[in-house]
């Protein structure tokens, strides 16, 4: 039971005592109404006789007709309040019959006494009727005495009765009283001692979540408010309990993030010094491997010039020894090794481009291309190309290494449209994006399939059979190390037997070498 | 003594091929000077200043013109050169440098040093053999050297 109805309950107990208190007070109070009208009644008996007899008394006396009147209507009048009484006692009952019996004998005594002195009436001699009068008025106060002891005695028996009565309704409105009042008390005692148990609990709980733990529940109470406040409590640590492993997460979040952040900090520390580390390694390693290339390329001279030149001993001092057969072997074998030989070379050439110092100037590549043309037409006389060069086509950049970029193109041009009929070699200026200079340089000759367009520049590598075409295949691998050295980009767009378009595009201001990959 | 032999020529070369193919270019090209050959610069160095092994040769007697490699065993050509002009006597001697290296810094220090010619020895035999039969037309015939 909820502790709010218990002391609703508890409330009511005073209510209840009163209404018990009430109840027995009204009670009383009908009862002492009742017994009053009895004792009235009982009252007006006994007075109504002590007055018949008084009148009787008076009437005896003189005769008057004012006393006989008095007593028929006072006679009627007690006639009447006897028949109207009514007694549940069957003592009382017993007395009321015993009056009612005398009252009309009171009445004919009285009469036949009024008969006696009726003038009107046959008279009886004075002393006969002297003897009769007083017979009868003797006989009328016996019988009065008779009906007024029974009305005292009736009176009493009354009395009696509504003092037991009022007893009666006290004893039973102090017993329902004092039966409320133990029962509230019991009520409230258990109550309290229930409250202080529930109290001493929670607090004893509480003082536990309060302390820290937070996984501590509250249990044992009760269905009642208390009990919800002690879920209350328990819900509370609960959610105090989840709040708390949340933060205590969110502190190892934090705490992981920071140790993470300094990881991050340590890494990129490590990994700046890592990088200088690496970045001095590479050029060491660099500078190593141009060593080697240099020596290589240097070393494996020597051994080419021996077997060219021995080779050229033996044709020239034992050629007749030899027939031709044999002398062609030695020819391939001098061929073989003068190719080897311009290889190296070539390599040579590439490895110094890349570490040559960058110097910045206008360069006239219109100038190098009319130049390296005459060039050209020296050597290969046999091949007439139409050569159109625009004029003035200026570009920024290191006039040694443009240089060798337009040899290169031209060279490949040349080459490539020798078996081409009204060969012919275009140089233009060509502009690219916004901030880039450049220049084109197209040729009519047998051009090359665009699938192998991603090997062009590798070094080595070559897209024609060096019976059709000969060269090192180092010569485009040089033009994009250039290109590349000024910040540039070089590509082409060829197809088979519709020639090939070089275009070069160079920053229109080079950047600082420092900034440049070698 | 004879003409050819007051006007030699010294070869500092270490490789043997090397060496012979020299003077067959040398012979090929009709120089008929007597050729001393030594495989290392400091057997270089001995037979200029008439060391150890060579220091019974008349000191007098000093080559035409000295034909060097520059990468020499135990010391390199570039320390024969730099002793040879630091000699006062020998501070005109004409010194050809004849190698297969053709790196910037091997020419710049060359010539940084005294020499007076630098030719790169080409794989291909025919250039080789104009190469020498140019250098000994002139250093042998064209060249006057100083008075002694």
């Amino acid at each position: 039971m909820r502790i709010s109805t218990r002391l609703r309950l508890a409330a009511l107990a005073p209510a209840l005592m009163a209404v018990v208190m009430g109840v027995g007070l009204a009670t009383s109070y009908r009862q002492a109404t009742i017994f009053q009208g009895r004792q009235a009644v009982a009252t007006q008996i006994s007075e109504a006789i002590a007055d018949l007899r008084d009148i009787a008394v008076t009437y005896a006396a003189n005769h008057e007709d004012r006393p006989r009147e008095q007593y028929l209507i006072r006679i009627d009048q007690l006639t009447r309040i006897v028949d109207g009484a009514s007694f549940d006692d069957p003592e009382q009952a017993a007395h009321l019959q015993n009056v009612r019996n005398v009252v009309p004998e009171l009445k004919s005594l009285f009469v036949q006494l009024v008969a006696l002195n009726d003038p009107g009436g046959d008279s009886m001699g004075g002393a006969l009727r002297q003897e009769a009068e007083q017979r009868l008025t003797a006989q009328l106060f016996v019988r009065s005495r008779s009906a007024r002891t029974d009305a005292v005695d009736l009176a009493s028996l009354i009395s009696q009765d509504t003092a037991s009565a009022q007893r009666s309704v006290l004893v039973l409105t102090s017993v329902a009283v004092l039966l409320a009042a133990a029962a509230t008390s019991v009520l409230l005692i258990a109550m309290v001692r229930r409250i202080s148990t529930s109290l001493t609990m929670l607090h004893g709980g509480a003082e536990v979540i309060g302390s820290g733990d937070l996984a501590h529940r509250i249990g044992g109470l009760a269905a009642d408010e208390l009990g919800e406040l002690g879920d209350s409590l328990n819900r509370m640590a609960g959610q105090l309990e989840s709040l708390t492993v949340s933060k205590s997460d969110l502190e190892q979040e934090v705490q992981s993030r920071r140790e993470a952040e300094d990881e991050v900090r340590r890494l990129n520390a490590g990994l700046e010094e890592r990088v200088a580390q690496r970045t001095e390694q590479l050029e060491a390693s660099n500078r190593e491997l141009e060593a080697f290339a240099y020596s290589v390329s240097h070393d494996l001279r020597a051994p080419l010039r021996g077997i060219d030149g021995f080779g050229h001993a033996l044709l020239e001092d034992y050629g007749d020894s030899l027939d031709e057969e044999g002398k062609d072997f030695l020819r391939r074998i001098r061929n073989a090794t003068q190719h080897m030989g311009r290889l190296i070379d070539d390599m040579l050439k590439l490895s110094r481009l890349t570490r040559a110092e960058m110097r910045r100037a206008s360069v006239d590549v219109s100038d190098m291309a009319a130049r390296t043309a005459a060039v050209l037409a020296e050597e290969h006389p046999e091949h007439r190309v139409d050569v159109r060069i625009e004029p003035g086509i200026v570009v920024d950049g290191d006039p040694e290494l443009l240089s060798v970029v337009v040899e290169n193109l031209m060279d490949n041009a040349w080459k490539f449209s020798g078996k081409t009929e009204d060969a012919t070699i275009e140089v233009c200026r060509s502009s690219f994006d916004a901030g880039e200079q450049g220049f084109l340089v197209r040729d009519n000759g047998v051009g090359f399939d665009m699938a192998y367009a991603g090997k062009l520049f590798g070094a080595f590598q070559r897209l024609h059979r060096s019976e059709e075409f000969p060269g090192t295949g180092v010569g485009l691998a040089t033009v994009q190390r250039v290109v590349n050295r000024h910040g540039g980009r070089v590509w082409a767009e060829a197809a088979v037997d519709q020639g090939a378009t070089f275009h070069v595009a160079l920053p229109a201001r080079a950047p600082d070498e420092k900034g440049e990959a070698s | 003594m004879t003409a050819a032999e007051e006007r030699k020529i010294l070869l500092v070369e270490d490789n043997a091929d090397d060496e012979a193919l020299t003077i067959r270019a040398l012979k090929r090209n009709n120089i008929v000077n007597a050729i001393d050959v030594v495989r290392d610069g400091a057997e270089a160095l001995d037979y200029i200043f008439c060391r150890g092994d060579w220091s019974e040769r008349d000191p007098h007697v000093v080559p035409q013109v000295v034909l060097l490699d520059l990468k020499l065993p135990k010391v390199g050509g570039l320390e024969v050169l730099r002793a040879i002009r630091e000699d006062e006597a020998l501070r005109f001697l004409p010194v050809v440098v004849l190698t297969s290296s053709t790196e910037e810094q091997d020419i710049v220090e060359s010539y940084g040093l005294g020499a007076n010619s630098y030719i790169r020895k080409p794989v291909d035999f025919d250039q080789f053999s104009d190469a020498v039969r140019t250098l000994g037309l002139y250093w042998l015939v064209l060249n006057e050297t100083p008075p002694k």
